[in-house]
């Protein structure tokens, strides 16, 4: 029978581990919005940006590697965006399909370069360990995920929502060519909402690889939960990554109490309820995909 | 009115029956051949909803694998034998079909492709979640390929490899007829015409969530039956073409091929696929680079496919087959000819 | 819009299909050069290496690799086996059932393997024993822990050279119960290993008497055990028995770590191969476990078998030998020696060379024999710890020996065994 401790420390996994994935989601579902591209390399981006922070931690400590790591993957964003642009437009099946062979090499380059193992990464030694409220014990670190979770989504949302570039951004999603006639360069802003992406990919994979550990095949881990949030979420709505990354994290967090092994089903059954019951998701917006 | 079996399906029926006898000389071996056969059966299946309709799914690996599950599981403990099983494992995968059809056939495009993965992935897990009865991580071997009995030949056993290639290769060449059949049929012609342009078929009188529900189902009953072989041919059911990876392989093979522009494709890109992959394995240990890079290739400068370069037909716009475009017209044509 | 009607809608052009044609058959031609014309005479002998190189199970699969290898250069320095060169032909298993029996496949087909060896995952080595079996191929399991490749599903062509989970489990109990406690709470990974590993647990608490607080599942994937953690926390066991392998293990590890639950309870991880521990670190690899070998030990040829490694093997992920590449290596040298003792390669003799030998130099205190009658080696297992940190000499050196069980006590009993093995004779000729 759980206790008030076990249901508690559930259900703060559930918040953690749906913050994470919001972050997860948001930065693959900026790519779905405005170029309607499915981003299938958004996992190992994910490993790329846990691996990049683990060669430098040792050199520009934890901190600096937090911030440096996602820029690396980002970099890495433009580079495949090149190759990208020219499935824009096209059947979306091509973009899936591009990305989907870059993930492939992409994680075979990781395997090349840090071999096929694991390795594990210590968080800063001022949140190892737990802390202890009363009856609960729960991990500092995960705290920390939490509030990076949290700092990082406001980021975007201020960016989206408050600067003119974000309006940009947003509206690009819905009419390049209007964005083009403005007189603003649409190519360089794909390419940099591709880099925006791709660097929210790492930024998740330093941030969580503490905690899950680093192996060449967690992208693969990573980019499913992703697909979900956004099919659950609504394509084109931040307030629908948000609420979709909790919901799953929450449901995902509460089953492991419950029905441990359904736990990853449990993502799919909820997927499959709110197709049948919203089709377009909880907060999506009609946008060209639906063409 | 085109024929049951146009020379070119001629040629390749004769190319394979010739094959095994050939293999050996350019340095391949009969279970490759057998390989290519299976996954060209649940290849052309598969093209029939991408190349055909326009729908681009994204977890058919799912139904190809769980397939074998269903044969495995009903010979082992239900039915025995090799017939019935197979049967039972194309109508299982068939029904799987259906049931995700449910779900799938309204949508279009990106949502389409979203759903597709995910059910595909569900039912990955799955097999892990019934690992009591699917063996999970193990698999489910011990499978048995029983001697069949061939009308003048009397009991043909197919425990070595040869004569289990020609059992395939019966099932190859009804997969390819049937499939003709189904392409250049008044069915046909209606999903070519979704392909084109959903909102016209639909303005014209068809209910296009039926084709595609129905499509979707053919082409998971190939997959089943496809599926099923695989399982005869490694005698056991494995769940690892099932992953989001390996779904990613059927894909690549039509597109490779020329899927969108040719009926042929998909059987030319399993080869090229399949004997690329032999040869990238041996020569190096990090075959899976090369391969993602070929994929970013075919995707980039070829996405016609070899057949597709071959035809170099122009696309105005899209990817539609003119044999399609034809299709539509005629499609609109047969229907307003129906109306009074 | 106006479309053009360039090609036949019902099929190639003549022209389509010939070029069609030819880019299948130059695809398939490519891999006609590659494929060695063979001597008539003193051609080498093939050893097909089933090895991961990827998937869970890839810094083990290459530990395995890298001992094969050195036994089969050792061979070759000394002359060859019946005067023969022996070659490797190696394939990557990627711990993924299906890869292997394709690939194997492959080896017994296209490259005309004589032998194979490899095999961690228990879900690689069932199936492909099947294959071998079917074509009378030798096939030695180097280091899966699977209790049905000697039971259920063995086979006359078979042979497993590591120890299983019964014997993890007999080794482990009485010690365990013994020396650290007889309250007990299992944590199962929830697959068919992890099940199994279990039920040899729990068949074992009987006999040494130890009660069982409770069980958790982990089911694969799980990356967050706070819950168990907890759990065991308020159940306040002695002991933690954790059948938990893989990416899992490491995880649990790093948040027992986390959270202190290291020490609540002695640990007990009963398969722990070496290079695991390496990933985790003398502070994250806590607990006991069970083990066959390390480069430590103390023995006859030990020593010397380790200089040879580490000269080889110099800038390897892991340059000493440890239980898996010395389980690699051993199995490969009998391999070898079992074919010069037979004269031949044919199966049927090299079976018969193989069944009830008995190899003295192991590198350890006690022989090993090869079963006849489930073809299991019975060796000697050694309970273990992860030594502290102050205490570790180099970097490899993070295994401490605790206690030995000779191989009378650690393999299971003949009266045990559900292994019905096809006759000799039943099984297809190879070789020869």
């Amino acid at each position: 029978m759980p206790d008030v401790a076990e249901l508690t420390t559930h259900l703060l996994n559930g918040v953690v581990l749906g913050l994470l994935y919001a972050v997860i989601a948001l930065g693959f579902m900026l790519i779905l919005g405005t170029m309607e591209v499915i981003n299938f390399s958004h996992g190992v981006l994910f490993a790329l940006g846990g691996y990049l922070a683990l060669a430098l931690q040792p050199h520009v400590g934890w901190w600096a590697a937090l911030v440096l790591a996602p820029l690396g993957v980002g970099a890495v964003g433009l580079v495949l965006e090149l190759g990208v642009r020219r499935t824009y437009g096209r059947d979306p099946l091509f973009g899936l399909l591009f990305t989907f062979g870059a993930a492939l090499a992409l994680e075979e380059i990781i395997r090349i370069v840090w071999g096929p193992g694991g390795y594990t990464i210590s968080p800063p030694d001022f949140v190892s360990g737990p802390f202890h409220l009363g009856f609960l014990f729960y991990s500092k670190y995960r705290v920390l995920v939490a509030v990076l979770a949290v700092v990082v989504l406001a980021l975007v949302w201020w960016f989206l929502e408050k600067t003119p570039y974000g309006a940009v951004v947003k509206a690009g999603a819905h009419d390049g060519e209007m964005v083009r006639a403005l007189g603003i360069n649409l190519t360089r802003m794909r390419s940099l909402v591709f880099a925006l992406g791709t660097v929210m990919a790492g930024l998740a994979g330093v941030i969580a690889a503490p905690m899950w550990s680093l192996k060449p095949t967690i992208g693969a881990e990573a980019v499913m939960p992703a697909f979900i949030v956004v099919v659950i979420g609504g394509i084109g709505s931040f307030g629908g990554a948000v609420l979709g990354g909790l919901l799953l994290g929450m449901a995902s967090g509460l089953s492991n109490l419950v029905i441990p092994r359904g736990s990853i089903l449990v993502m799919y059954v909820l997927m499959a309820v709110v197709l049948l019951l919203r089709p377009r998701g909880l907060m999506g917006q009609k946008s060209m995909l639906e063409l | 009115m085109t024929a049951w079996t146009p020379p070119a399906m001629l040629g390749v029926f004769t190319l394979f029956l010739v094959l095994p006898a050939v293999l050996p000389w350019i340095g391949g071996y009969t279970y490759l051949g057998t390989e290519v056969m299976i996954w060209a059966i649940f290849a052309l299946g598969y093209n029939l909803l991408l190349g055909y309709t326009g729908l681009p799914a994204f977890g058919h690996g799912a139904f190809f694998g769980m397939a074998g599950y269903f044969l495995a599981v009903s010979q082992k403990w239900w039915t025995g034998g090799l017939w019935l099983p197979l049967l039972i494992g194309v109508l299982g995968t068939a029904l799987c079909g259906a049931f995700v059809a449910l779900f799938v056939a309204r949508r279009r495009g990106i949502y389409f492709s979203l759903l597709t993965i995910a059910f595909g992935v569900m039912f990955w897990f799955l097999v892990f979640v019934l690992d009591t009865w699917t063996g999970g991580e193990d698999g489910l071997t011990g499978l048995l390929r029983p001697a069949i009995a061939v009308p003048g030949l009397g009991a043909v056993a197919l425990r070595d490899n040869l004569p289990f290639y020609y059992f395939v290769y019966g099932f190859f060449v009804l997969s390819t007829v049937l499939l003709w059949r189904i392409v250049h049929s008044p069915f046909g012609q209606v999903i070519g015409a979704i392909k084109q342009s959903e909102t016209r078929a639909r303005a014209v009188g068809y209910d296009t969530t039926l084709y595609k529900g129905a499509v979707f189902t053919l082409s998971c009953a190939f997959a089943g039956l496809a599926g099923g072989l695989y399982s005869l041919a490694r005698f056991g059911a494995f769940a690892e073409p099932m992953s989001l990876q390996q779904s990613g392989n059927v894909v690549l093979m039509c597109l490779i091929g020329g899927g969108f522009a040719s009926f042929y494709g998909p059987v030319l890109g399993v080869a090229v696929f399949l004997v690329l992959r032999d040869f990238f394995s041996t020569v190096t240990d990090h075959w899976m680079l090369l391969y993602g890079l070929l994929f970013m290739a075919i995707i980039l400068f070829l996405p016609e496919g070899i057949l597709g370069l071959v035809q170099r037909v122009r696309r105005p716009t899209g990817f539609h087959d003119t044999g399609t475009a034809e299709a539509a017209r005629a499609a609109e044509t047969t229907a307003r000819g129906s109306k009074p | 819009m106006a479309h053009k009607l360039g090609t036949k809608r019902n099929g190639l052009t003549r022209r389509q299909l010939l070029t069609g044609a030819a880019a299948f058959g130059a695809g398939v031609g490519l891999i006609g050069p590659w494929r060695r014309a063979r001597a008539q005479s003193g051609k080498p002998i093939l050893i097909g290496l089933t090895c991961d190189a990827s998937g869970t199970f890839a810094d083990s699969g290459q530990a395995d690799r890298r001992g094969m290898i050195l036994a089969i250069e050792e061979a070759n320095a000394k002359g060859g086996v019946l005067g023969r060169k022996v070659e490797a032909r190696w394939e990557d298993t990627e711990t993924d059932a299906s890869v292997a029996v394709r690939k194997a496949q492959r080896l017994i087909e296209r490259d005309r393997i004589d032998f194979m060896i490899g095999a961690l995952s228990s879900g690689v080595a069932a199936p492909l024993s099947d294959l071998a079996q079917r074509h009378g191929i030798i096939y030695f399991n180097s280091n899966s822990s699977a209790d049905t490749v000697t039971n259920e599903k063995c086979h006359r062509t078979n042979f497993v050279w590591d120890a299983n989970n019964w014997m993890f489990a007999n080794a482990l109990g009485p010690l365990v119960a013994k020396n650290l406690g007889t309250k007990w709470f299992i944590l199962t990974h929830d697959y068919v290993w992890g099940k199994n590993a279990t039920a040899a647990t729990r068949e074992n608490m009987k006999k040494v008497s130890a009660d069982e607080l409770g069980e958790l599942m982990v089911p694969q994937g799980t990356r967050d055990f706070s819950a168990q953690l907890l759990r065991i926390r308020s159940a306040k066991p002695q002991v933690v028995i954790a059948n938990v392998a893989g990416i899992e293990q490491t995880a649990l590890r790093e948040q027992a770590y986390e959270f202190g639950a290291d020490k609540d309870a002695a640990w007990v991880f009963p398969q722990q191969d070496f290079p695991d521990m390496v990933t985790l670190g003398p502070k994250k690899a806590f607990g006991y476990f069970c083990t066959t070998w390390h480069y430590t030990v103390d023995a006859p040829g030990s020593k010397e078998f380790v200089a040879n490694f580490r000269k080889r093997w110099a800038g390897a992920p892991i340059p000493v030998p440890d239980n898996v590449s010395c389980n690699g290596y051993l199995a490969m040298r009998e391999m070898l020696r079992a074919i010069e003792r037979a004269g031949t390669t044919r199966n049927h003799d090299v079976i018969k060379a193989l069944e009830g030998h008995v190899i003295k130099d192991t590198f350890r205190k006690y022989p090993s024999t090869i079963r006849p009658w489930d073809h299991l080696v019975g060796q000697m297992l050694t309970l273990a710890k992860t030594k502290r940190e102050a205490d570790m000499k180099e970097k490899w050196d993070m295994i401490e020996m605790i206690a030995e069980i000779p191989p009378e006590v650690a393999a299971p009993p003949q009266s045990l065994s559900k292994c019905k093995m096809e006759a000799i004779a039943d099984t297809p000729v190879y070789g020869g």
